[in-house]
């Protein structure tokens, strides 16, 4: 078995289910996200052909499924009007909290999708990422965004997840 | 009492929900880059058929309608763009052969942040070439296309003004549209500006 084969392997069983979370997170129609998962899985298997464990694999595989998926958000982009918001534009919107929505952890998810859709494509890895619970030196090395940067970034998701997911108010 | 933030269970939610199973096997991953790789050949041998295609076609045009002031200058600007066409075909032939796997390490080698401010800039620029390119096309087909028709028959021409107007109006929407696109995306590399300020 080549080198490919095992780190392909070795990716897919380890990271598999974040990038079918991360393709959820970047496109909402489910042939769509097909499409964009294969185009992930191709270039991931294509450039493990190169891969001299210059960075390690989770960010060679993060970068790899970030960078194509931003790419499909700026083609889908350009076909459709919807603007796209950076978190902190969504940070100065006011209002954005409906406690009554807050059920359970599936309609917690489905916010979670409706928030990120809307978010610019580096946003959105920013997003994911946190999610994903990588620490912030971890997300500065995938995104190239300073840690400081980062940091600042994750409390402005923090906030904004804080607003739009808090259950009940300050008692 | 305090605020209980509510993140780390979201985290939690966000990694635990279910998803669906699509997963592709190594053969099929492989049987798919091998056809990505031929796609992106038989692409580039149908361009550059048509590339020629169309250099031969406008030499031959230029050549029987006798609008260029001698047939030798037509015949040196077709072998020139003949020339020109081979030796892009050859030297995309040469990149094609590795750009999937070449493309894909890129991706793999560039932060996210300088992977969106390139394909920004990539769109913009894809914005602005056609701009340019309908702009000396309109030209040329104005400066072209009148003088011979006026010369032949005053007929033909009133016959063809609507569809040069038509396709000039046309033109003009597409270049309106194409100025539209390059201001978002402009907006947008801003936008990335501000942001990358802020992370200095």
């Amino acid at each position: 078995m080549s080198a490919q084969e095992d780190l392909y392997r070795d990716a897919t069983q380890t990271f598999g289910a974040a990038l079918q979370r991360l393709a959820h997170a970047y496109e909402a129609d489910p042939d769509k996200r097909r499409d964009l998962l294969q185009d992930i899985h191709l270039a991931l298997w294509l450039s493990l052909e190169k891969y001299e464990a210059r960075c390690s694999l989770r960010t060679w595989v993060y970068r790899i499924a970030h960078n194509t998926a931003t790419s499909h958000v700026i083609r889908q982009h350009r076909r459709n009007s919807r603007e796209l918001l950076s978190l902190k534009q969504i940070e100065d919107a006011s209002g954005g909290s409906d406690p009554s929505k807050n059920t359970d952890n599936r309609k917690s998810i489905e916010r979670l999708f409706d928030l990120i859709h809307r978010l610019k494509p580096l946003d959105r890895d920013l997003m994911l990422l946190y999610l994903e619970d990588l620490d912030a030196p971890s997300i500065a090395e995938i995104t190239g965004l300073s840690p400081v940067h980062v940091r600042v970034q994750i409390h402005r998701i923090k906030a904004i997840l804080t607003r739009q997911f808090h259950q009940k108010g300050p008692q | 009492m305090s605020l209980q933030p509510p993140e780390p269970d979201l985290r939690n939610i966000w990694q635990n929900q279910e998803t669906e199973k699509t997963t592709m096997s190594i053969e099929d991953v492989r049987i798919k880059a091998r056809r990505l790789m031929k796609r992106q050949q038989r692409d580039l041998i149908v361009r550059s058929a048509f590339a020629i295609i169309a250099v031969v076609f406008c030499g031959v045009v230029f050549m029987r309608a006798r609008i260029a002031t001698t047939g030798a200058i037509a015949g040196l600007v077709t072998a020139m763009l003949l020339a020109s066409t081979a030796r892009n075909l050859y030297l995309a032939f040469r990149r094609s052969r590795n750009d999937a796997l070449e493309n894909s390490s890129n991706t793999a080698l560039t932060s996210c942040l300088e992977f969106y401010r390139g394909e920004l800039e990539r769109q913009r620029q894809v914005a602005r070439q056609p701009l340019w390119q309908l702009v000396a096309a309109l030209l040329i087909v104005a400066w072209l296309v009148p003088r011979p028709l006026m010369r032949s028959n005053m007929d033909l021409l009133r016959a063809v003004l609507p569809v040069v107007l038509l396709a000039a109006a046309i033109l003009i929407v597409l270049m309106a549209l194409r100025k539209f696109q390059a201001r978002r995306v402009q907006e947008d590399i801003d936008a990335l500006d501000a942001f990358e300020e802020e992370n200095h």
